[in-house]
Order: C-alpha cells, then structure tokens, then sequence
C-alpha cells in the first residue's frame, strides 16, 4: 500500500500531466474501484467500462482535485456518480441470471476467476437460493440505498467515508442502511425463515 | 435531572400556552405536529449549540415562544393564502384586482414573517456574546439544511412503503 | 425501547457505529425481546451473504490490458503540450507546461467568468425551484432563513401527506434523542421509564394529525 506523501507526489505529477505518475495512482486503486463498479452494477463489461471511465474523468479533473478528502474517497465518488447516472440511463434488469451462466462456464475453463461467487456442491442449496435473491433485492434497492450499502457493506467504508463519497451527512447514512436493511429484509424473509 | 429534560419540559409548558394557534380549526387535534415539532427541536439544539446559561434562557425564552407564536399563525395564514391562489390561478372569471388582492396579501405576510423574524433575531443578539452570536449562525445554517435533509429521507421513505 | 429504534441500533452495530452506551442498551432490549433477536440474525446473515455476493478476481493478464487500454485512452484524448512522461516518437515530451505560455492566454479567465454565470444561475434555480422538485435528492438550501426553509418544507408536504407524518414521527424520535438518550455516561433514563411517567403516552394516530393539518399549513 502507499504511503500518503508518495501518493501526494503522484498526484502532485499528475496534475502536470504526468500519464506514468498517474498510471501507478491508478494500479494502486484500480482494484477497489473496478469491485465498486461492479457490486452496482452486477456486469463485468459495464464495471470494465465505468472503471475506464473513472479514471479518465479523474486524470482530466485531478488540477481541481484539492486534497480535502483522500485521493481514493475522490475516485469513489466519481465512481459512484458515473455508476449511478449509468444505471439510471439503462434502467437495467437483474443481470444475476447472467452472471450464474458466466459462473457455470467457469468451471469449464473460462477466462475469467469468481471467487467465492461460484456454487459448489459445499454450498447449501437454501444458502444458494438466499444469495441468489439477495443479489436480485440488491439491485432492486433505490439507487441511493444500493450505493451506499454497497459502499459500507461491500466496499468496507464508515458511514463517515461514505457520507464523503456521496456528498451527504453522515446521519443519512446511517439512516439508509437501516432503511436499506429493511427492505431486504422483507423481500429476503422466505429465504431468511428457512435457513 | 438533566438540564436538557428541564428545558423541554419548560418548552412544552410554554407550548401548552399556544395550543390555540397550533390547533386552530380543529378542536380534536391531538399531539404535536410539524411546526411544533420543529420549534422544540430547534430550542433544544439552539441551547445546547449556543451553551446558554440558565439566566439567558430566562429572558429568551418568553421572547422566543412570543416571536413564535406570531409566525406561526402569519405562516398558518400565508400556507392558506397560497393554497387559495392555486384554486383560482387561471380559472375564468377572476379579475386583475383579485389577482393584484391576492398577491399583495402574500407578499405581506412574506414581510412580516421576515420582519417578526428579523426583530426577534435583534433581541437575541442583545442577549448573546460574541461567540454564541457566531455560534448561532452556525447552527442556523447547519439546523436548516438538516431539516431539509430529514425532510427528503422522509419523502423517500414514503415511496419505498409504495 | 422500541423495536423500531433498536433495530436501528442493529443497524449501526453491524456498521461498528455503536457506542458503549448504544450496544448496553441494545443488549437489554435483546434480552427481552425475541422478534428483534430474529432481526438481528437475519441482518447478519444478510451481511455475510452480501460480502460473498461480488467478489471477482481478474487475471494479471486483464489487469495489464486494462491498464495498457487506459494509458492509450488518456494520451489520445489528452492534447499533446499537457501529458508528460510519455516516451518519445508517440507524443512530444514537455516537462514544463506551466511555464509554456499558449497563444490563447484568456481562456483560464474566460473559463472562470463561464463558471461563475453557471454557479449563479446554479444558485438561482436551486432557490427559485427548491420547492417544486419531486426528484429523490433534494437540492440543498443555501442560506435561507429558518422562516424561508419552514416555507418551503411546508409547502412541499402539503401535497405529500405520508412525507408529512414520517417528518413528525421523525422529529418526535429526535427530540426524545436530545432529552433522553444524549448525554454523558452515568446521566442515561430509560426510555420505557420516561413513558410510564408521562401523563400520556403517544398514541401511533397523534401522528396522523398532519392529515387534518396539512391544508391549514403545517
């Protein structure tokens, strides 16, 4: 992980238009992003795609980046808005169907590694069927509420992080997750009650 | 007990006083609503974020739920006032002099709920230091954006029970 | 407690945003009350879940593709004087942008003057609409007066009457945070306690009051 004053140097570089000062920026924190785009949007093409795009919005807007917040709360929050306003435009469907094909193609060599995504004859059926609907009631949630429980949940942050990345208080936060937890509570009840 | 709990039950005595603004209309009223609501809120907040002694509030507080009273009642009307206009806006038969009525009576009760306001945010400041006059623009900024915010959670919480 | 504000310290718990205080109370309720006992297995086994559900390895191959895809991105759409670092024979080298002058010297000022005419028409919009939008997010007030923010609250609940009840219940809940649960360790009052002392507890329908209100103003 990199120090703050090395990264204060990267930047420092990339704002004058330094493409290799800002490529390792990029390897630093390419993974998180690339794992944030991907829990809002359940797509690896999309996630792909909105990571790129994150990170040339960022080389282009990194004069204006002041260093109020970290460099990687920046990222999120471009991040964030670009999955938000991406998810908007294309009102898309659950892609849990899809993901489970490109599951099932793994096990026959494809290219790409799920971690622990991928069903195995350990995994209880009921555990299975609860995870299933459970990606699906995520991507049901508001908008607001998937991002922030993807952010606090998935990504690890405090509601004070996240509160940076989103651009509200830290009260709603806190008030979303509880709100968030609700609603999938009650959409996820017949698979809860059975575990 | 705390000193908080002291002042709201104070605020609420008070309050008991005004009962004939905030139900007006509506004798069966039970409870507190919004304005209400908010006018606690907001002198709990305010005492605590200003750090007023126990002296100060005795001089602010008969002030304070005298001011509010008073906007209470000009908001009660204006919400009124307004809710009127929209019935009549641009139905047939209404003249320019109505329109013009109407329109004067707003923007009066627009003036004197800034101006009721104003007076009393004078008479406070003659009770404050420096600091907790600093400190109050503060929490007067801070207070209305979280009502704002509180207000929007509240809106959204609605949609989600859809 | 109630069960609605002890499953929001669940909430929090599992967040790890719950202080000493928070989680003593929260303890006690548990002890006592068996439906939140379930709530509070089920948000576990949700949140254990939900950090299985996402978690996608790449190959190093991708990732170097990824990045060899991205530098490519930001040279071609980046003009030439501003990137440095660049190898020669693909874009020129300038190690010193800030001191090259460009014909065009104006354009930072004439960007500024276009920035500021959009964060004052920005700032107009937002307070002469402020109570007109049904969007999710609410634009923020700037400096409006207590007056001015009660108005245009007011003014947006009288047509949403459920948004209305939720924002009393909401500030109810607030007040008793401030006079009960803030404080310092050792000043805490049970909440149930209070209750049972007041003359009359709140009944759910006194927050439906905003019903019969709404039209007079709130």
């Amino acid at each position: 992980m990199m120090k703050a004053d090395e990264e204060r140097e990267l930047i420092e570089l990339a704002r004058r238009g330094g493409v290799e000062a800002f490529m390792q920026l990029v390897r630093e924190h390419e993974h998180r992003i690339l794992q944030l785009t991907y829990n809002l949007t359940r797509n690896r093409e999309d996630a792909a795609d909105l990571t790129q795009e994150t990170f040339l919005q960022a080389f282009r807007a990194i004069k204006d980046f002041k260093g109020n917040s970290s460099f990687l709360t920046w990222l999120h929050r471009i991040a964030v808005n670009l999955s938000l306003n991406f998810l908007k435009k294309h009102q898309r469907a659950s892609n849990y169907l899809e993901d489970i094909d490109s599951l099932e193609e793994k096990g026959r060599g494809g290219e790409l590694v799920e971690a622990e995504g991928i069903p195995s004859v350990e995994d209880s059926w009921l555990s299975q069927e609860l995870r299933t609907n459970l990606e699906k009631a995520l991507e049901e949630l508001p908008l607001a509420f998937r991002a922030t429980f993807s952010l606090v949940v998935q990504d690890g942050m405090s509601h004070k992080e996240a509160a940076e990345v989103l651009g509200c208080s830290e009260n709603t936060v806190s008030w979303r997750m509880h709100e968030a937890r609700k609603m999938l509570k009650k959409k996820l009840q017949p698979f809860l009650s059975i575990e | 007990m705390r000193k908080s709990s002291v002042i709201y039950l104070l605020i609420m005595l008070l309050l008991a006083s005004f009962s004939e603004v905030y139900g007006q209309g509506h004798p069966a009223r039970r409870g507190r609503n919004v304005r209400e609501n908010m006018f606690v809120l907001r002198t709990l907040r305010m005492t605590q974020a200003l750090d007023l002694t126990e002296a100060q509030t005795a001089v602010i507080f008969p002030e304070l739920n005298r001011a509010e009273k008073e906007k209470a009642q000009l908001q009660a009307n204006l919400a009124g006032e307004i809710r009127d206009l929209r019935q009549i806006i641009n139905k047939d038969k209404v003249t320019d002099k109505e329109y013009e009525e109407r329109v004067a009576k707003i923007l009066d009760l627009r003036e004197r709920i800034k101006r009721r306001e104003s007076e009393f945010e004078k008479f406070l400041f003659t009770q404050l230091t420096s600091a907790q006059k600093a400190r109050y623009i503060i929490f007067d900024i801070d207070f209305n954006r979280g009502m704002m915010e509180r207000m929007g959670r509240a809106r959204l919480a609605g949609k989600e029970n859809k | 407690m109630k069960c609605e504000q002890a499953q929001k310290l669940i909430s929090d718990r599992l967040d790890g945003k719950l202080g000493w205080w928070g989680r003593k109370r929260l303890d006690r309720h548990l002890t006592a009350c068996e439906v939140c006992r379930d709530y509070l297995l089920s948000q576990e086994i949700i949140q254990r879940e939900a950090l299985k559900i996402g978690e996608a390895e790449y190959p190093p191959e991708w990732w170097r593709q990824f990045e060899q895809a991205l530098k490519e991105k930001i040279i071609q759409s980046t003009p030439a004087e501003e990137v440095i670092g660049v190898p020669s024979g693909q874009v020129e080298i300038n190690k010193t942008t800030d001191k090259k002058r460009r014909s065009w010297a104006f354009k930072p000022y004439a960007l500024r003057a276009v920035s500021l005419l959009v964060v004052v028409g920005g700032v107009l919009f937002l307070i002469i609409y402020i109570g007109r939008s049904k969007n999710e997010e609410l634009p923020l007030p700037l400096v409006l007066s207590y007056e001015d923010s009660y108005f245009n609250l007011s003014q947006i609940l009288a047509e949403d009457e459920e948004a209305a009840s939720n924002l009393a219940r909401s500030l109810e809940e607030a007040i008793l945070q401030e006079t009960i649960f803030s404080g310092s360790e050792g000043e805490f009052l049970d909440i149930d306690y209070y209750y049972e002392t007041d003359n009359r507890p709140i009944q759910p329908e006194d927050l439906q009051i905003e019903n019969i209100n709404s039209e007079e103003g709130l």
